[in-house]
């Protein structure tokens, strides 16, 4: 008898399966972050880092399982505003840019006519956007995912937000047109943070802090012939020092309310999508659920049956874990 | 008084008395390995009684470890946390390598402790007890993910030997006894690889490191084009400036994983600098360094402070601004999925 359960604590301590074990189930959902001004590459992958945990965290919340979740970056940064801010600066005679980095990742304490000149490059830029920009990347990367029967979310910052209306918009506009199936402006959904834009491609929901400087400075780009951006709507009860309060990070997502009402605006745009699937999509992703539940782990781990696959590097040897997010990608047995 | 002749030959009859032992161990394997074949049912019954207390034994210490490296990484509670799930759920192999490592280091002290104590061995003590334990640090954490492979191929194998000369000479504990313990003990540690090397393509350690290899080759290729020189590209041979090196020094001198961490932030910033045509390599660098950050500096409000002072000490003129400049634009309109490495690579 003891030997039958020191085999058996044996055996259990070898069942390593550090992986998540998950089939998709469902149609997946693809969420964009869409970075705002002023945001490096780096500073934009570390934003899109903090909405995926953050979205992550709370998914509990929604019968939607993780691995149908996946985020990307739809990554723009304005070389020309910055370029122009410098040669404002090289203008007032300045050669060493320490008060330069300053004054950009800080507006509060920039002189008067630095703020002025980042308001009317955002006001030019606002403009410039009339004409097509560089979308395609963009546009294909949603097509691809509602080509799936998949739905695209984008969060999108400051000007990203110009960028994304575009781009939403266009594919919307492009789609509806003939289409049998649910139509794709169903499954697309746009959740604005600090919007310089005048409207939210499809009605979207939108949070702009009162104490945003950046968007307020903005107002008198109306002058160029653009509507005046959306009005701020948000007030952190605990507001956090910084007097234009503009940054996705720091005043949006990890400000005192702000960032929980960001991630709820993306946790209901989730369940809208998953409510929207068609009734026979739902039942087939119940029933491959029902058979996923039903099948063994050894029948899990069969290559005829289910194939893992790994979304990043999978090894962790610092701990003999399974770091990354792991899947299986199982043949629902699906009876017709 | 012993003169340098007779220090000499002590040596080496220990050495031959050593040699004589493993030529003894070996053939008493052999031995063994005859009798499970023979007897295959007494066998089991004996390697279950050898890894009931075995487990015993890792359950218990189990928990030091968890505390005891829970308290080196800084994450004291996490680990505890993930002590009394894991071993309720599924023991993770983690913890069991852990519990090996325990018990060479608690063999150790039990070979201190059979003398009177003195305050040098206590000293000794410390010091031997750490060597394991920061030595495997360094190897599975802080080593390439190729190099770390075999530190622990090696390292379990010395813990295993450990194991065992423990369980002979402190315990007296029966040859074929001791073996069979410190058999599945190596298999227990060894088991994690060796299932990693023969799982699914994408889960295998292999095509895991040649994916980095090559993304690494990537880094370099661009290196190469710049003409900087040819061979393997290391991220840390990035040279940072003195201005650059001096701000972390300064800022950092308490914290070595924030440090580590900063450092590598700033070599990212370096490498624009110095390659701002190179996206490939560059965003490699980025990712990793913010994979990283997550590990060590879980606050990216914090990091995206520390990266605007390392671009304002790094691009500190207008030609090396219009650099930067040219860099995140050469990314601007493209689409980048969430790209995570583990954290043994990330932070290397």
């Amino acid at each position: 008898m003891r030997l039958v359960f020191l085999l058996t604590l044996l055996i259990a301590s070898l069942r390593l399966e550090p992986v998540h074990a998950d089939a998709i189930c469902g149609e997946p959902m693809m969420i964009f972050y869409a970075n705002g001004v002023k945001n490096t590459r780096l500073d934009a992958v570390d934003s899109q880092m903090a909405v995926a945990d953050a979205v992550l965290g709370r998914l509990s919340e929604t019968e939607i399982r993780p691995s149908r979740v996946s985020f990307s970056l739809a990554y723009n940064f304005s070389e020309g505003l910055v370029l122009d801010l410098l040669e404002a600066y090289e203008q007032k005679k300045y050669e060493d840019l320490t008060e330069f980095w300053k004054w950009y990742f800080d507006l509060g304490i920039a002189p008067q006519w630095f703020q002025d000149e980042v308001a009317e490059g955002l006001s030019r830029f606002r403009a410039s956007l009339r004409a097509a920009p560089n979308l395609d990347e963009q546009i294909a990367s949603y097509r691809a995912v509602l080509d799936q029967n998949g739905s695209v979310l984008t969060v999108a910052h400051s000007q990203g937000n110009l960028f994304s209306n575009m781009a939403l918009e266009l594919i919307s506009q492009q789609s509806d047109v003939g289409l049998k199936r649910s139509k794709d402006s169903d499954r697309l959904k746009l959740v604005s943070v600090a919007t310089p834009a005048d409207h939210v491609a499809l009605d979207g929901p939108y949070l702009t802090l009162t104490s945003d400087g950046v968007i307020n400075h903005l107002i008198p780009g109306s002058s160029a012939g653009l509507n005046s951006p959306l009005s701020a709507n948000f007030t952190n009860s605990q507001p956090k020092p910084g007097s234009f309060d503009h940054e996705f990070l720091k005043y949006y997502l990890f400000g005192e309310s702000s960032g929980e009402k960001i991630i709820g605006f993306v946790i209901d745009g989730l369940k809208e999508f998953d409510k929207r699937g068609s009734p026979k999509a739902r039942q087939i992703s119940a029933t491959c659920m029902d058979w996923w539940n039903s099948i063994t782990e050894i029948d899990r781990t069969d290559p005829d049956k289910c194939v893992m696959r790994c979304v990043v590097a999978p090894f962790d040897m610092g701990t003999f874990t399974c770091n990354g997010h792991c899947e299986y990608l199982c043949k629902c047995h699906v009876p017709r | 008084m012993t003169d340098e002749n007779g220090s000499g030959s002590k040596g080496s009859e220990g050495f031959d008395r050593f040699l004589a032992q493993v030529k003894r161990e070996l053939k008493s394997a052999a031995v063994f390995a005859l009798q499970v074949l023979r007897h295959p049912v007494r066998s089991v019954r004996t390697i279950g009684s050898a890894t009931w207390w075995m487990l015993i034994a890792s359950y218990l210490l189990v928990a030091a470890a968890s505390v005891f490296i829970g308290a080196l990484s800084g994450g004291f509670s996490v680990k505890i946390l993930g002590f009394v799930s894991n071993i309720f759920l599924s023991l993770a192999p983690s913890i069991l390598f852990y519990a090996g490592v325990l018990v060479g280091i608690c063999w150790l002290i039990l070979e201190k402790f059979k003398h009177p104590v003195s305050v040098k061995d206590l000293a000794e003590l410390v010091v031997v007890a750490s060597i394991p334990t920061l030595l495997i640090s360094s190897a599975v954490g802080h080593l390439p993910a190729s190099l770390s492979k075999w530190g622990v191929y090696v390292f379990s194998l010395v813990f295993v030997g450990l194991f065992y000369f423990g369980l002979r000479n402190r315990f007296q504990v029966a040859p074929h006894l001791a073996r069979a313990m410190s058999l599945i003990l190596l298999m227990i540690l060894l088991f994690p690889l060796i299932r990693a090397s023969t799982q699914s393509p994408d889960l295998s350690l292999s095509s895991f490191e040649q994916s980095a290899d090559e993304r690494v080759g990537e880094v370099a290729e661009g290196v190469d084009q710049e003409g900087s020189g040819g061979g393997d590209f290391d991220p840390k041979k990035i040279r940072l400036s003195k201005k650059v090196q001096e701000w972390i020094d300064r800022e950092f001198a308490s914290d070595p994983r924030k440090k580590r961490l900063v450092e590598q932030l700033a070599r990212f910033h370096q490498f624009v600098l110095d390659f701002p045509e190179d996206l490939e390599g560059g965003s490699l660098l980025s990712d990793r360094a913010s994979s990283c950050a997550g590990y060590v500096w879980n606050d990216p409000v914090q990091v995206n402070e520390v990266n605007q002072k390392l671009t304002a000490l790094t691009f500190d003129t207008p030609a090396k601004m219009r650099a930067w400049a040219r860099y995140n634009q050469g990314f601007s309109g493209k689409v980048f999925e969430l790209r995570r490495f583990p954290e043994t690579e990330a932070c290397d």
